[in-house]
């Protein structure tokens, strides 16, 4: 019985334990992003005149 | 290919579930193959209640080589076509597939020890799923290791293409070669009740699901970590 009860339980604790392991990287990736974005945002415009294309 | 600058918003909303219809079909069968499985379905004569690991250690081996198919398949259009979406389709498959071959390796020994009175054994059919897990470990390593997107993607679609050649000798092991392992479907089987078999359709078809599920969710957070790695270039560049 024990190895019974054991097999299953084993069996979702490592699906819920991927699970949470993609959405811990989802946030760390949802986080970088904005934080990147943020400091895109922040950078002062090229200078007049310039090719906006090199920026 | 590249992605579309999004803004970052909207970039977080593209890695959430959608909603509980994304879920609910996979929820459904699991909670039909746990009441199969543990409620309905007859202990088998000579193991008893162990006889019910079962059900999950074939659907999840079963999962196991249908994401590995798709790993191989997904590296080798990522070859004719080198479009990166297909890289990380085959990517987010291999990494579930790991997954589902790690439940096989749990719930094998959990069923051969009060079966087998061991936990292990060098048999065929065990030493062949062993090699496969280190296989698609070594996948993964392997894009870890390798830093060029595109080199990472072309290395990691042969290699897909090379360890998917274990899976038909996992499936085959126990024709090919004298094991202990018991063979309960096919040719030369000793054959299941109608009940058992219903049980491991149903649980089949559960498992299939939640790798559908998971491979969703794996495949949105590796476009997000592509994006955040695309706009930290940016940013330096």
């Amino acid at each position: 019985m024990g190895y019974f009860v054991a097999a299953y339980i084993a069996v979702w604790v490592l699906l819920f334990a991927y699970v949470a392991l993609l959405h811990r990287r989802l946030a760390r990736a949802e986080r970088l992003v904005q934080r990147v974005s943020q400091r895109l945002q922040r950078q002062p415009p090229p200078p007049a005149g310039s090719d906006p294309g090199a920026y | 290919m590249m992605d579309e600058p999004t803004p970052a918003g909207s970039a977080g909303r593209s890695g959430r579930f959608q909603g509980p219809w994304e879920l609910g079909p996979a929820l459904a069968l699991v909670a039909a193959c746990l009441y199969l499985a543990l409620v309905w379905v007859p202990n088998e004569r000579t193991m008893g209640v162990v006889s019910r690991i079962f059900y999950v250690h074939v659907a999840s081996a079963w999962s196991a080589f249908v994401a590995f198919a798709v790993t191989a398949v997904a590296g080798a259009v990522y070859l004719a076509r080198r479009d990166w979406r297909w890289d990380l389709w085959a990517a987010a498959s291999a990494e579930v597939g790991v997954v589902f071959t790690t439940a096989v390796l749990v719930t094998g020994p959990l069923w051969a020890r009060p079966v087998w009175n061991v936990w292990w054994t060098w048999d065929p059919r065990l030493t062949t799923t062993l090699v496969l897990w280190f296989l698609y470990v070594g996948y993964l390593a392997l894009r870890q290791a390798v830093e060029d997107e595109d080199r990472r993607a072309r290395l990691a679609a042969v290699y897909g293409l090379v360890a998917f050649l274990d899976v038909p000798v996992v499936y085959q092991s126990t024709r090919w070669w004298r094991t202990i392992h018991p063979q309960v479907l096919g040719p030369g089987s000793g054959g299941v009740a109608p009940e058992m078999l219903l049980t491991l359709a149903v649980c089949a078809a559960a498992f299939l699901a939640l790798y559908a599920v998971l491979w969703r969710l794996a495949v949105r957070v590796g476009a997000l970590e592509r994006r955040a790695r695309q706009a930290q270039e940016e940013l330096v560049a």
